[in-house]
């Protein structure tokens, strides 16, 4: 009987082969491409701003929200929902729909060069305002809001497809809830709002809905930069900035990858565009990449 | 839990879960679902991308600044529903931009609110912006001058606390009376009013500065009202 209990159920093939089947990884778009995201990962995008952060997020939205085709015209989408938490307050819906009707008249025009049956052109109205359909968009005003909607969230979603949950700026009341946290309670049962308690129930929540749904996670963080000049890096000539962390233990441990994008100075690669570049912290990687952003999206340095 | 930032910050899945095993936990249960319904209607509510493209359209209009070259440069004006930043540095012209601004947005389209930090709002020079946009000559200008300075409702504001005290009572008067409507917010210049708060290991200058900027985020997007706040900046000679 105990020998029954260690004997081995399958292989490290078949466990693998049957994860990848019963949870496909996401390949994201560039600059997100080089690590793939499976169900259940938190990503953090974090940078100064700006630095084309909540445009990485529109990219991926757009990717997800797009069928994979429809009458007979391939769009490459995910057809997942998205909700995006908007803690910023400054998203542009114009802009999303924008991005949307560009993929869908691109991905239409592809098709009828290569030679199909002339579709109507109602039929791109309808994609579109079936995909718009699929963004979900609410804003916060407070962490007081943040916490409401998280709380909600769990009994309001029924699906059982994949959803992609957008979080622009999770450090946006970072420095309200610093500032002005709760007078401490005489009874000692009760806890004290602040910044590190509201982190603690945030990540509980969304640990919650991941239990019961499917979901990946996009973060947004602004950081700010400090240039740290020490003794040894004026030796070896030019200083080096880095980021200072602010947000709680219980975030940082939470996060499960994180890229971190900042503006560049160069713009010879891209013609006159501001360029930004894309660097993986979690996994660390060795490579950065380039991109740029124009009217129809993210330019990647491979695509220009 | 005594209230609903204690019910937000603890587990409701243990309460729930503890409701069940009690034998007469209807009552709970019910009390669970009622708060519930009331925790939804705390945050604004999810809406999915046509609706907010709709109301985009139908409520968040650009207001012309009067210049053509402003208006080609902001792609159309002013937007509701957003806060638009002058930056420069000093006399650039931003105190200017706003006269104008105010102007033309009183004579042709409703209600500015005007907050001035720097006592440099000057009827005499809306008198002289107001008479070259109607392009009538200045003797029967005053009508429609009337109307102008009546629709410009000016306030002198010296530090956060009173900016922070405007606006809330001018959301309060927005929600409550049904008549009142304002399209346009200026604030000249808010630099003057943030900068003497931060600095320092003082947290609560930069949470202060945080929630004027959400505050105003809030009244432009709720109330469809175009916010526009003037910044001083210094250019660096390196």
């Amino acid at each position: 009987m105990a020998r029954a209990w260690i004997n081995a159920n399958e292989s490290a093939k078949q466990m693998l082969s049957r994860v990848l089947k019963e949870r496909p990884l996401l390949h994201l778009p560039p600059p997100l491409h080089r690590i793939p995201l499976g169900v259940n990962s938190i990503l953090e995008i974090a940078g100064p701003s700006p630095s084309a952060k909540t445009e990485i997020l529109l990219q991926v939205a757009v990717n997800c929200i797009l069928p994979k085709n429809r009458n007979g015209v391939q769009y490459g989408g995910l057809e997942h929902s998205v909700l995006f938490l908007d803690l910023d307050c400054r998203l542009d819906i114009y802009r999303l729909s924008q991005l949307l009707k560009l993929r869908i008249t691109d991905a239409n025009t592809l098709h009828k060069t290569e030679g199909s049956s002339n579709q109507p052109e109602c039929d791109e109205t309808y994609v579109f305002n079936e995909c718009m359909r699929r963004f979900l968009y609410t804003r916060c005003y407070d962490s007081f809001e943040f916490l409401s909607a998280l709380k909600v969230l769990n009994h309001k979603l029924t699906s059982n497809s994949v959803h992609i949950l957008m979080i622009d700026n999770i450090g946006a009341f970072h420095s309200i809830d610093r500032g002005f946290s709760s007078l401490p309670q005489g009874n000692p049962s009760r806890k004290n709002i602040g910044a590190q308690s509201v982190f603690e129930t945030v990540v509980q929540e969304i640990k919650k809905l991941l239990e019961l749904h499917s979901m990946i996670v996009l973060a947004t963080k602004t950081v700010t930069y400090q240039v740290k000049s020490s003794y040894s890096t004026r030796v070896s000539g030019g200083l080096k900035s880095t980021y200072r962390e602010y947000m709680p233990l219980t975030w940082q441990s939470f996060v499960t990858r994180r890229i971190l994008v900042r503006p560049l100075d160069d713009k010879r690669k891209f013609g006159d565009r501001v360029c930004y570049s894309a660097e993986w912290l979690l996994p660390a990687l060795s490579i950065t990449d380039e991109f740029a952003v124009c009217d129809t999206g993210i330019l990647d340095s491979l695509r220009v | 839990l005594s209230t609903v930032e204690d019910f937000l910050v603890h587990d409701v899945h243990k309460l729930v879960a503890s409701a069940e095993q009690l034998s007469n936990s209807d009552g709970l249960k019910q009390g669970i679902n009622q708060l519930l319904s009331i925790v939804e209607t705390c945050h604004q509510p999810w809406m999915n991308g046509l609706v907010l493209l709709e109301d985009r359209e139908q409520n968040k209009h650009c207001l012309s600044t009067g210049c053509k070259s402003l208006d080609v440069l902001l792609q159309g004006g002013l937007r509701e529903g957003h806060v638009t930043e002058l930056v420069g540095p000093s006399s650039s012209g931003k105190t200017q931009v706003c006269f104008q601004v105010a102007s033309n947005v009183a004579m042709k389209l409703g209600g500015v609110v005007y907050l001035d930090s720097g006592n440099s709002f000057s009827p005499t020079r809306i008198k002289q912006i107001v008479t070259r946009i109607s392009g009538s000559a200045e003797n029967q200008v005053n009508g429609i001058l009337q109307q102008a300075l009546r629709n410009i409702e000016c306030h002198a504001v010296f530090d956060i606390y009173a900016l922070l005290n405007v606006l809330h009572q001018l959301q309060l008067n927005l929600e409550s009376q049904a008549g009142y409507k304002v399209r346009l917010i200026i604030i000249d210049s808010i630099s003057s009013l943030i900068a003497p708060i931060l600095g320092g290991n003082n947290a609560q200058g930069h949470a202060l500065m945080v929630s004027v900027g959400y505050l105003l985020k809030k009244l432009a997007d709720r109330q469809n009202i175009a916010v526009v706040v003037s910044n001083l900046i210094f250019y660096s000679c390196w």
